[in-house]
């Protein structure tokens, strides 16, 4: 649980800065784009005026920085289905990908396993999302669809004897919903679609989490010179531990995967299926890593 | 500001002052430092390219964060979202938090995100948000509620404020 403060807060913007690199670079770009237009006359003249319209003196930014030393890009947290104008597109994204290269498989370490989606486009009369094995429920920042995609208090309550909010989410997961928007609906986008393994969850922490790794189960004891140079890397970034982390060897491996099925209809009645493929495994580390690809149905 | 300074000496003062701000938006927004690079980048070419006149510093800084939220839609339609997230130093353990807020950021959507970031960053107060983004201040108030409801679900515990 982390204590939320102002304080934490700005930080954790502090740290969103550009370093001094990224400066020069993003300088050095802006400013051959703007020759590049050949644009220096226009602007020379315009800009100079203003510049000239009021004093200001130079302001120096002091950043403090919040030491990240291993950023990195994190695999995609996302799929983006598109539907509408030229027809469905749905495409990943992983780390690997470049942008606007359409994918079918993502994969990432998730100590909860979980997937969210998002669905765009225009025309979009209804969204049906089923799962077979585990659940689904969503996150609605329009306040159109069911209270409880809206209201976290829908679901949890304050417990006054420990001072602490509790959620029921047997209250808000379910394992099939559906989203209905009327003609003046545009911001598909703005609902968020969330898997999660809540079963293997459940089974996970029964008997005091006892299938998780650094509770019932020790970390798993690494073999260095047996691992590849990226789980080196994971593992000197400090990404390489297993606490915290489900521990799957005896959890059906059927129940280990999952397909999420999406209907969408339009308008005009036409009806679009597709697929996600999820599943959770873990990897050499000992870490639970989801990997999910489209499929499609019709 | 001397009428005979280069253009580059005028894009380098605007680009000092503002280039943190306009970043912090972009990458608050989109989430990893790739796409917010190209798009302060965009920020500051349409700032160059523009007509606008500003009668303040703070006048220019409100078109540039209203210009760096534009550009984040602008983006939003093409592009999957991909969230960097920062990973802990093992020497700074009390910095471990920041991992979790990072996480719990990412949950928010990004016009959630820009709200927390000018008023709890900039300092903005509501109704100067509002009018700088064009937006309802009821409507501020209502997401900036909704955030902060949701960022304590996402990290379990209340928003001291």
């Amino acid at each position: 649980m982390i204590l939320l403060t102002k304080e934490r807060l700005r930080a954790v913007f502090d740290g969103m800065a550009p370093d001094e690199e990224q400066k020069a670079r993003m300088k050095q770009h802006i400013w051959e784009r703007l020759n590049r237009r050949s644009m220096k006359g226009r602007v020379t003249g315009r800009r100079l005026r203003r510049a000239a319209g009021f004093a200001v003196g130079l302001v120096l930014a002091v950043v403090v920085m919040v030491n990240l030393p291993f950023e990195k890009a994190a695999p995609a947290y996302a799929i983006s289905v598109k539907a509408g104008e030229d027809g469905p597109v749905f495409k990943l994204a992983d780390r690997e990908g470049k942008r606007d290269e359409h994918v079918t498989t993502v994969s990432y370490v998730d100590s909860r396993p979980g997937l969210e989606f998002y669905i765009e486009g225009e025309n979009i009369a209804s969204i049906h999302i089923k799962a077979e094995n585990e659940y689904v429920y969503a996150v609605d920042w329009t306040k159109t669809q069911h209270e409880k995609y809206w209201n976290v208090e829908y679901y949890q309550h304050f417990d006054e004897e420990t001072q602490t909010s509790v959620a029921d989410f047997d209250l808000l997961y379910d394992k099939e919903m559906t989203m209905t928007f009327d003609e003046d609906f545009h911001d598909y986008d703005q609902i968020w679609y969330r898997w999660t393994a809540w079963n293997m969850y459940q089974w996970a922490a029964e008997d005091n989490f006892s299938r998780f790794y650094g509770f019932g189960y020790d970390p798993i004891d690494i073999d260095v010179d047996s691992l590849t140079e990226e789980e080196k890397r994971e593992l000197a970034a400090e990404n390489g531990s297993s606490i915290g982390h489900m521990n799957l060897e005896d959890y059906p491996d059927h129940l280990k995967e999952d397909t999420i099925t999406i209907t969408i209809t339009d308008r005009q009645g036409h009806v679009t299926t597709k697929a996600i493929q999820v599943r959770v495994d873990n990897n050499r580390l000992g870490q639970t890593v989801v990997t999910a690809r489209l499929k499609n149905v019709s | 500001m001397k009428p005979n300074d280069s253009m580059e000496s005028v894009f380098s003062e605007l680009y000092e002052r503002h280039i943190d701000t306009v970043y912090r938006i972009c990458y608050a927004m989109m989430g990893n430092r790739q796409d917010a690079e190209d798009a302060a980048q965009s920020v500051f070419v349409k700032l160059m390219r523009s007509k606008m006149t500003f009668q303040s510093v703070e006048h220019e800084k409100a078109w540039l964060i209203a210009t760096a939220r534009n550009e984040h839609r602008r983006w939003w339609r093409k592009k999957v979202v991909k969230f960097e997230t920062g990973m802990p130093d093992e020497q700074h353990a009390d910095r471990l938090p920041q991992h979790e807020m990072m996480d719990g950021m990412r949950r928010l959507p990004p016009n959630h995100r820009l709200l927390l970031y000018l008023y709890y960053y900039e300092g903005y107060k509501l109704l100067e948000i509002a009018k700088m983004l064009k937006m309802n201040i009821n409507t501020v108030k209502t997401r900036m509620r909704d955030a902060r409801k949701r960022l304590k679900l996402e990290l379990g515990d209340d928003f001291i404020d």
